[in-house]
C-alpha cells in the first residue's frame, strides 16, 4: 500500500515539477499562444538539462549520491518557490483555464482525451514482460546499485563490484542517476520508480507531443485532433515490433531510447512545424535548442539521431524557402550535438574517469 | 569505384529496413503512398514537414553508400535500425485517416448560402462512418498487436514473484548463518535479482554470461582454462555450461571468490556436484535450485 501511495505521489510530483519548470521557461521565452502540453514538454527537457548540469560534475568528481540528492532537493525547492512567485498573480487565470477545459463543448473532447490517455497508461502498465533483459539489467541495475552504494554509477550493475573507471558509454547520461536521486528523496523502490512512475509519465508526455502535433496539423478543429490522438493510439497498439518506436513505448516505456523515439524526435518535429509557420520567431528555435540540450542526459543515442533529424527537417526547408538567414540558427542547433560528440569520443577512447578504489 | 558502391551495403540497409518494420509492412506502404499523394497535391506545409525531409533522408541518411561507411566509422552499424525512427509513419497515417474521417460535406453551389444540402450531409455521415470502419479494419488486419506479447505483472515491482522469493530466502539465510550475499548464477532470468535487491552480489559479468563462448571443449582445454586462474571463466564453465570441472578447482575458485550461494537451473542436475563442493540445497524456487555454503565447523 505504501508503494502504491508513493507511486501516485511520484507521478504527480514529476508532472508538477515539469509543469513548474515549463512555466518558468515559457515566462522567459514566451510563445504567441499558450499550450499546456507544450509547457509540460518544455519543462521536461529543461528539467533534465538542469539536472545534467548539476549531476554531471558530481558524477565525474565521484561524489556521493547523497550529496547530489541534497543539492538537487535544494534546486527543486528553489524551482517550486520561483514557480509560485511567478504565478502568484495568475492563480485565478490558471484556475479559469483549467475550468474552461472542462466546460461547454470542450469538456467532451477533454474527457475523451483523458479517457484515451488513461487507457494507454493502463495498457502500458499492465505489462510485466521484459523485452530486453540485458539492457534492462544495466539501466535498472544502475539505478538500484547507485542507490544501494550511495554512489553515482561507480559500480557494475551486473555484479555489484566497483568499476575500474566510469563507463564511458553512459558517462554523459544522467537519466538513471536522476532515478536514483528521486528514489532516495521520495523512498520509492527503483523498480517502481522506473517501471511504473516513469513509464506513466513518459506515456502522458507522449500524448502531449501527439496533441501538439495534432494542434499544428488541424488547428482549432478539436474533433480532428481527437480522431488523430485515437488513431495514433490504435496504430501504436498495432505496431508490435520490438524495433519500432511504438514497440519501445509498449515494452520499454521508461528507457532512454524510448524517450528518444517517443519524446525527443517528435518534439523536435513539433517545434520544426511551428518554425515553418514563422521562421523568424525566436521562441521556436529556443525551444528546439532547450529540447536538444536536455536530450543528451536522457539518452546518448541523441547525439547521432538529433543531427540527422534536424538536418533532414531544416536543410530542405531552408533551401526551399531560401531562408538562408535561418541557416545560422540551424547551425546553432547543431552546435551542442557536435560538442557532445567530441566529448563522447574523447571519453570513450582517451580520457577515462578512474575510480581508484 | 567498385569499392564505393557495394552490393552488400544495399543488402545491409534493406535488411535493417525489413526488420525495423517487420509486422507493419502495410503501414509503411500506406505511408509511402500518402507521401506521394502529398507531393502530387502540392500542399506546401505537408511537403515541408513530410515529403522533403523524406526525400532528403532517402538521398543521405538512407543512402547505403553513405550511411554504411559512416556508420562503421562512428560505431552506428549495430544501431542502424534506429535511423528508421526518423520516419513519421504512424503520424502520417493518423493524419490522413483523421482528415478523411472528419472531412466536411460538400457545399452546393445552387443554394444560397452554399451550405451542404441534406442529402449531401447524409452521404457525408455515411462516408465518414465507412471510412472510420475501413481505417480501423486496416489497422487491425495489417498491423501486429503488441498486447499479444505482453504478460500481466505479478506484483508492484513488475518482476517475477519467484525473484522476490529467492531474494527473501537468501536475505533470511544470510542473516541467520552470517554468509556473504555473493551469488554464482548465469541464467539471464536471474538478472532481475540485483535490480530488485542490489545488496546481492553477482560473480559473473555480462561478458561471461552472454558473450564468452569457448565452444566444445576437450578435457585438455578445460584444464587450460583452469590453469589461467581466470575465475569468472572457470565458474562460467560450471554455471553456464554445466561442465563438471575438477572438484577441488571448483571449490578453490568458489573460496577465492568468496561465493556463498549458487543459483542453478534444476535441469542441469548439478546437486551432487555442489554437495561434494560443500554446498547444501536450500530450496527449489521456480526452475532454480538455491544452494548455500555449508560452514566448515
Amino acid at each position: 500500500m505504501n508503494q502504491i501511495l508513493l507511486i501516485a505521489v511520484g507521478i504527480l510530483l514529476y508532472l508538477f515539477l515539469y509543469y513548474a519548470v515549463g512555466t518558468l521557461v515559457t515566462r522567459l521565452i514566451p510563445a504567441a499562444d499558450f499550450s499546456i502540453a507544450r509547457t509540460f514538454l518544455l519543462g521536461f527537457f529543461s528539467y533534465f538539462f538542469l539536472f545534467s548540469l548539476v549531476a554531471l560534475p558530481m558524477k565525474v568528481l565521484l561524489l556521493p549520491l547523497s550529496l547530489l540528492a541534497n543539492v538537487w532537493l535544494a534546486v527543486l525547492v528553489l524551482i517550486v518557490l520561483l514557480f509560485f512567485f511567478a504565478v502568484r498573480r495568475q492563480v485565478q487565470d490558471i484556475l479559469c483555464f483549467w475550468k474552461d477545459l472542462f466546460s461547454g463543448n470542450r469538456k467532451y473532447l477533454s474527457l475523451i482525451f483523458i479517457g484515451l490517455l488513461l487507457v494507454q497508461v493502463i495498457l502500458i502498465n499492465l505489462n510485466g514482460e521484459v523485452s530486453d533483459v540485458w539492457n534492462q539489467a544495466y539501466y535498472l541495475g544502475d539505478v538500484s546499485t547507485s542507490l544501494y552504494t550511495n554512489t553515482i554509477s561507480q559500480y557494475d550493475p551486473f555484479t555489484g563490484r566497483i568499476l575500474e573507471y566510469l563507463n564511458p558509454e553512459y558517462l554523459l547520461e544522467t537519466y538513471h542517476n536522476h532515478g536514483s536521486v528521486m528514489c532516495r528523496l521520495i523512498g520509492l523502490h527503483p523498480l517502481t520508480e522506473r517501471l511504473t512512475v516513469m513509464a506513466t509519465v513518459i506515456t502522458i508526455l507522449y500524448q502531449f507531443v501527439i496533441l501538439e502535433i495534432a494542434r499544428f496539423l488541424f488547428g482549432p478543429r478539436q474533433n480532428r485532433i481527437i480522431f488523430f490522438v485515437a488513431f495514433m493510439a490504435l496504430l501504436n497498439l498495432f505496431s508490435g515490433n520490438e524495433y519500432t518506436g511504438a514497440g519501445y513505448l509498449m515494452f520499454r516505456p521508461s528507457e532512454g531510447k524510448t524517450i528518444l523515439v517517443a519524446l525527443i524526435l517528435p518534439t523536435l518535429l513539433c517545434f520544426f512545424m511551428e518554425t515553418i509557420k514563422d521562421p523568424y520567431r525566436n521562441c521556436w528555435w529556443c525551444y528546439s535548442f532547450l529540447t536538444i540540450l536536455g536530450s543528451f542526459g536522457l539518452n546518448m543515442g541523441s547525439i547521432f539521431m538529433i543531427p540527422f533529424e534536424i538536418t533532414a527537417l531544416y536543410v530542405p526547408f531552408i533551401l526551399h524557402r531560401k531562408k538562408f538567414s535561418c541557416f545560422a540558427r540551424f547551425v546553432l542547433l547543431l552546435l551542442p550535438c557536435i560538442a557532445i560528440i567530441v566529448v563522447y569520443l574523447l571519453t570513450k577512447t582517451n580520457y577515462f574517469i578512474y575510480i581508484g578504489k | 569505384m567498385e569499392n564505393f558502391f557495394k552490393l552488400e551495403d544495399i543488402q545491409f540497409v534493406f535488411n535493417m529496413f525489413r526488420s525495423a518494420f517487420e509486422g507493419v509492412e502495410w503501414f509503411v506502404l500506406a505511408y509511402i503512398f500518402f507521401i506521394v499523394v502529398f507531393f502530387v497535391i502540392g500542399h506546401q506545409t505537408l511537403n515541408l514537414v513530410f515529403v522533403y525531409p523524406l526525400i532528403f533522408m532517402a538521398v543521405t541518411i538512407f543512402n547505403p553508400f553513405l550511411i554504411v561507411p559512416l556508420g562503421e566509422l562512428i560505431g552506428l552499424t549495430a544501431r542502424m535500425r534506429r535511423l528508421f525512427w526518423l520516419l513519421p509513419v504512424n503520424i502520417v497515417l493518423a493524419y490522413v485517416f483523421s482528415w478523411i474521417c472528419t472531412a466536411p460535406a460538400r457545399r452546393s453551389f445552387f443554394t444560397n448560402p452554399p451550405k451542404p444540402t441534406t442529402p449531401q450531409m447524409h452521404f457525408n455521415r455515411k462516408r465518414r462512418c465507412i471510412a472510420a470502419v475501413c481505417f480501423v479494419g486496416f489497422i487491425l488486419l495489417s498491423g501486429s498487436m503488441a498486447k499479444t506479447y505482453q504478460t500481466l505483472p505479478q506484483n508492484i515491482y513488475k518482476t517475477g514473484d519467484w525473484i522476490i522469493q529467492i531474494s527473501d530466502l537468501i536475505e533470511t539465510d544470510s542473516a541467520t548463518n552470517g554468509l556473504n550475499k555473493k551469488l554464482l548464477y548465469s541464467n539471464e532470468k536471474l538478472l532481475e535479482l540485483r535490480q530488485y535487491n542490489p545488496s546481492l552480489l553477482g560473480m559473473l559479468r555480462r561478458s561471461d554470461m552472454e558473450e564468452w563462448n569457448p565452444g566444445e571443449l576437450s578435457e585438455k582445454e578445460i584444464k587450460k582454462i583452469i590453469r589461467t586462474q581466470h575465475q569468472p571463466h572457470i565458474l562460467t564453465l560450471v554455471s553456464r555450461f554445466g561442465i563438471r570441472i575438477d572438484e577441488q578447482a571448483f571449490r578453490d575458485s568458489m573460496t577465492l571468490c568468496k561465493i556463498d550461494y549458487i543459483i542453478q537451473e534444476t535441469e542441469m542436475e548439478l546437486g551432487d556436484y555442489f554437495a561434494a563442493a560443500g554446498y547444501e540445497l536450500l530450496d527449489v524456487i521456480h526452475d532454480f535450485e538455491i544452494y548455500h555454503r555449508v560452514s566448515a565447523d
